[in-house]
């Protein structure tokens, strides 16, 4: 039985040695309280972990394993039994990982092309006037950290950007340890979707690529900005499904619909993260999209737009 | 020695051999609608959605013992108990919705009917594939109909996969059943589509108690099977 108890414990250590799958597109939503609700003007920006535009392809999230045959020993004991089923838990977790991690690396190989030619592009050259940029020397209480990961549907013919946002706790009496975030949030936001079948992001000129990150860039900082200084009235109106435009399958997301303007449905999901869902496919060409500035994202309300 | 079996032990040997085989028969294969049928001038196509017997739930599968599936249930229990409190069955009438849409682009308009007797009570109906397992002859008269198309979802909820104790994976988006079309003079299908959607929720699943990423899958899965449905019309 120790025999079988060892292998089965070296097996599932060895097994947690492998790659591990990138987990950083997520964030938990901490609401920021009414009363710590920020003044526009005051809002300052710091990038945390990311200097360069970080690029990476859209992964498939499936990590299940296939079914397989395992006996247990029964003559272990009710501790044996359980040391074989906490290995044999270890080895498929393991297996999910490597499975996920594998996804991404594939995702990533298939939009290469892209990332060659996005290169190493500074965020601090996307970021519009209207915002303002500090070292973590001069971050204060009013400094929104952010951390943006952008992503190409593998045709490269789409963006999307998922920004995580968020201002650490500075209350001296809070358990940082249990909660670090006096707010957290994401935005994922989405670029048009060509009508073509064309590599569109490869076509266009380096100057409309860079245009292409700055507008979600800036449009996703629009979005926090507006978060955290409570423009966002949502009702308590139930959840619907809204529709997202993708490549194969159209995309739902669940939630209420807390801005309109007339690019963007902007969506609070049933995670409270915002997603910005592009009112239509794009006839013209990515970059010909407009900026958006802080103005333009209004909170929910019919909305004149011209055809 | 004595090397054959006897008469009568290699007649039992012979009759479970023909008993267990029996148990296998082929399931029905996707049968595409036949159109030019299903618009043919005065046919009557009736119309029945039957709708999930059960509340939204948790579907384990692979759980292979007792205590297994016992422990399965305590790891799905919380999320069961979200699905069974927010989500109605109601939720799914779109995609009985998209099924008379279907027709009505086709130009054919469904009678909805309501069966008096269900259909796992008709009797069954002895044909090979193409052919209903039930006997929906009896209904012509009875209905006034010329076809039926049945729409039966049977599960929704979530599903999750175990290799005895242990999840293979996060609990999916789920919903399960089959879209057909019965010609009642023959009993043949004009129609046959098995639905069985699974929606991987995206990043972390276990978030009680609204699970918004399975919640999310759920709603994906619906949508993805009123496509399916659609695209089969």
């Amino acid at each position: 039985m120790y025999k079988i108890i060892l292998t089965l414990f070296v097996m599932s250590a060895l097994s947690a040695c492998n790659s591990t799958p990138y987990r950083d597109d997520y964030a938990q939503h901490v609401q920021l309280k009414p009363t710590h609700q920020m003044q526009l003007s005051d809002i300052t920006i710091q990038f945390e972990e990311a200097e360069f535009v970080e690029l990476r392809g859209l992964y498939n999230h499936d990590d299940a394993m296939l079914g397989s045959a395992i006996m247990y020993d029964g003559s272990a004991g009710l501790a044996g039994m359980l040391v074989q089923i906490g290995a044999h838990a270890a080895m498929v977790n393991s297996g999910r990982d490597n499975k996920l991690s594998a996804q991404q690396k594939q995702a990533n190989k298939n939009i290469q092309l892209l990332l060659d030619r996005t290169g190493q592009l500074p965020l601090s050259t996307l970021v519009n006037n209207d915002s303002i940029v500090v070292a973590a020397a001069q971050s204060g209480d009013n400094t929104l950290r952010i951390k943006p990961i952008f992503f190409s549907n593998p045709k490269m013919s789409r963006l999307s950007l998922k920004l995580v946002a968020w201002l650490p706790n500075t209350d001296k009496k809070a358990n940082l340890k249990k909660s670090p975030f006096r707010y957290q949030n994401m935005v994922h936001i989405y670029g048009l979707l060509p009508e073509s079948d064309d590599s569109v992001l490869l076509d266009i000129t380096a100057d409309e690529l860079t245009e292409s990150y700055r507008h979600l860039f800036n449009t996703a900082i629009a979005i926090v900005k507006q978060d955290v200084t409570g423009k966002f009235k949502l009702t308590d109106a139930k959840a619907q499904s809204f529709i997202l435009k993708q490549d194969f399958r159209n995309t739902v997301i669940r939630g209420k619909l807390a801005a309109e303007d007339c690019n963007y449905q902007i969506v609070k999901n049933l995670r409270n993260w915002f997603i910005a869902i592009p009112k239509a496919t794009a006839n013209a060409s990515i970059a010909e999209t407009n900026d958006i500035d802080d103005k333009d994202i209004a909170p929910a309300n019919p909305t004149v737009c011209q055809s | 020695m004595n090397t054959l079996l006897k008469p009568s032990k290699l007649l039992i040997i012979v009759l479970a051999t023909l008993f267990i085989s029996a148990c296998g028969s082929t399931p029905q294969g996707f049968v595409p609608l036949v159109k030019n049928v299903v618009q043919a001038d005065n046919t009557k196509i009736g119309f029945v959605y039957i709708a999930p017997e059960d509340k939204a739930t948790t579907h384990i599968y692979g759980a292979g013992c007792l205590l297994c599936y016992g422990v399965a249930s305590a790891l799905t229990s919380s999320l069961d108990t979200h699905l069974e409190s927010t989500i109605s069955v109601d939720e799914l009438l779109v995609i009985k919705d998209a099924v008379i849409a279907g027709y009505s682009e086709l130009n054919v308009e469904l009678i909805e009917v309501n069966l008096t007797t269900p259909i796992t009570k008709l009797k069954k109906f002895k044909g090979e594939n193409g052919f209903a397992e039930k006997d929906f002859r009896v209904l012509k008269d009875k209905l006034g109909l010329d076809m039926l198309v049945v729409l039966s979802l049977d599960q929704h909820g979530a599903y999750r996969s175990f290799n005895n104790y242990v999840p293979n994976g996060d609990p999916q988006g789920y919903i399960a059943g089959t879209l057909y079309t019965v010609d009642l003079t023959t009993n043949g299908y004009i129609q046959y589509l098995s639905i069985a959607d699974r929606v991987q929720p995206q990043g972390e699943w276990d978030e009680p108690t609204a699970f918004p990423s399975v919640t999310t899958a759920y709603y994906q899965s619906i949508e993805n099977v009123k496509s399916l449905v659609t695209k089969s019309l």
